[in-house]
């Protein structure tokens, strides 16, 4: 299944990392395993941020991986690994996200109910208090409801921006789109967050206690 | 020119501008109010950003199929809706389903095409059976019955057959049996004659010797016994001898012993009276 390959490594101090991933690549299953105990929690809490949803989260990341192993032995380049795996969680990402677009349409409440967004917000200004300031634990959630109202394009670069430490680049490569598209949705992604706040009258300056 | 794209701007806040840009971004923001503003609730924005914790998550087993992997988390696992606890909780209701079940004594049951749930137990109801019905009962009875006789005489005699085959051949067990236990035991009381006659024999003949060894030992026995004795009666009578020739012996001196005495007393004796004859008594009066 797995094809055997040769690399040139250009980045000798990366070598013991890409060594596992050659590996990978030349069908050695424990070193498919060390690659999922080592990416796991990473990758969980990227589609976590991107979800907000314990369950979905899990589901996406396993289903990362698997298709990792399906596909590891098509790796070019042992060093983009990382980008390449993060390719794979972000097209499962925005696979279920298109999934769950398409069942919204069809649901009865979306007939009914005011836009989402909107209604979010509505929500919000009658639970909390603009002068309120959060602990830790309620301002993650409070950020991460916040992520989930951006659409899935701005989301998903805010996430790896600003938790996964991508550069532009990384993250152009990664999504297929050039650096200045990144930096654009990125740009409306933060303005969306701050409207959002603004909306239900939370202060970035009084945000934390 | 102070135009400042959205790109810049993000290039400018993640610190990914080359220096002239960034320099320039810099003045346009120091310039421009509106865009320092934006700026700086930017930047607020990512603080409050980074406030967004990293979840805590146990990494899943991997497993290895044909081409395949599975991995198995304490979680929900990729398709399936249902946690282990949500299983449990199931579990404990089928549970408490079945025993309230067993305690109210319910039954299901699916007669002639209809299902019937019931609890406790089941109910008589009388029926009032027809002529047509109860005659219909007694000839199945009857039929019952006589089939049950048929098949009971045949049981029978089936048993009263297997019996008598039972009785023959273990007779014929018993007298093979008998007849190998009469010759083992001809044999053994041939055996045990047999071997009495050699035990007399053997006694007669250790009998006999040990005659002969009395015998011979009381006659050399005796002959020593007598030698022993003359040798003693012998010494006896000498040693006799010795002590009266030895008691003579001192009687002799004994004799003479007296007889030096007895002299010497009258030569004493005579002395005393010559002194009295030359030398009168003296009284030692004052």
């Amino acid at each position: 299944m797995q094809k055997h390959q040769a690399f040139m490594i250009s980045n000798p101090g990366k070598l013991q990392a890409n060594e596992l991933v050659i590996d990978a690549v030349n069908g050695q299953k424990d070193a498919v395993e060390s690659l999922v105990k080592i990416w796991y929690k990473r990758i969980y809490n990227f589609t976590f941020k991107y979800f907000n949803d314990h369950d979905l989260a899990s589901e996406i990341a396993q289903k990362s991986f698997i298709s990792m192993y399906r596909n590891i032995g098509s790796l070019k380049n042992p060093e983009t690994f990382k980008s390449w795996l993060y390719r794979i969680a972000s097209n499962h990402c925005h696979e279920e996200s298109r999934r769950q677009k398409r069942a919204k349409v069809l649901s009865f409440h979306s007939f009914w109910r005011p836009d989402e967004e909107d209604q979010l917000v509505e929500r919000g200004v009658s639970e909390y208090d603009p002068q309120k300031s959060f602990g830790e634990k309620q301002l993650s959630e409070l950020l991460l409801e916040m992520l989930n109202l951006l659409p899935a394009e701005q989301r998903v670069i805010v996430i790896m921006k600003e938790y996964e430490g991508f550069r532009f680049r990384e993250i152009a490569e990664i999504l297929d789109i050039s650096e200045n598209t990144a930096k654009s949705r990125l740009y409306y992604g933060l303005s969306g967050l701050r409207k959002a706040f603004e909306k239900r009258n939370l202060k970035l300056e009084n945000l934390l206690s | 020119m102070n135009r400042i794209t959205e790109e810049e701007l993000m290039a400018y806040l993640y610190g990914e501008c080359n220096e002239a840009d960034a320099r320039r971004i810099e003045k346009a923001i120091s310039e421009n109010k509106d865009l320092e503003q934006e700026y700086q609730q930017l930047r607020l924005l990512r603080k409050n950003l980074a406030k967004a914790e990293t979840k805590e998550v146990v990494e899943p087993s991997v497993q290895f199929g044909a081409n395949e992997i599975i991995l198995t988390t304490m979680g929900r696992s990729p398709g399936s809706g249902w946690q282990g606890w949500q299983w449990l909780g199931i579990a404990a209701s089928i549970a408490l389903i079945l025993m309230a079940g067993y305690f109210s004594k319910a039954s299901m049951s699916i007669k002639n095409g209809s299902f019937e749930l019931s609890f406790g137990e089941p109910m008589r109801v009388e029926q009032e059976l027809s002529a047509t019905l109860l005659e219909d009962l007694a000839r199945k009875e009857a039929l019952i019955e006589k089939l049950l006789d048929q098949d009971y005489v045949s049981r029978l005699s089936s048993l009263e057959s297997t019996l008598s085959q039972y009785d023959e051949h273990i007779n014929q067990r018993l007298g093979s049996l008998k007849e190998l236990y009469n010759q083992e035991l001809n044999e053994v009381i041939t055996r045990r004659l047999a071997s009495d006659e050699t035990i007399k024999t053997w006694l007669a003949q250790l009998e006999e010797a040990n005659l002969q060894n009395f015998e011979s030992f009381s006659r050399v026995a005796n002959a020593e016994q007598q030698l022993s004795i003359v040798n003693l009666l012998n010494e006896f009578s000498i040693m006799l001898e010795n002590q009266r020739q030895q008691d003579l012996l001192e009687i002799q001196n004994g004799l003479n012993a007296v007889a030096r005495e007895t002299q010497q007393i009258q030569m004493e004796t005579a002395q005393a009276f010559s002194s009295l004859g030359a030398n009168p008594i003296r009284t030692n009066l004052k």
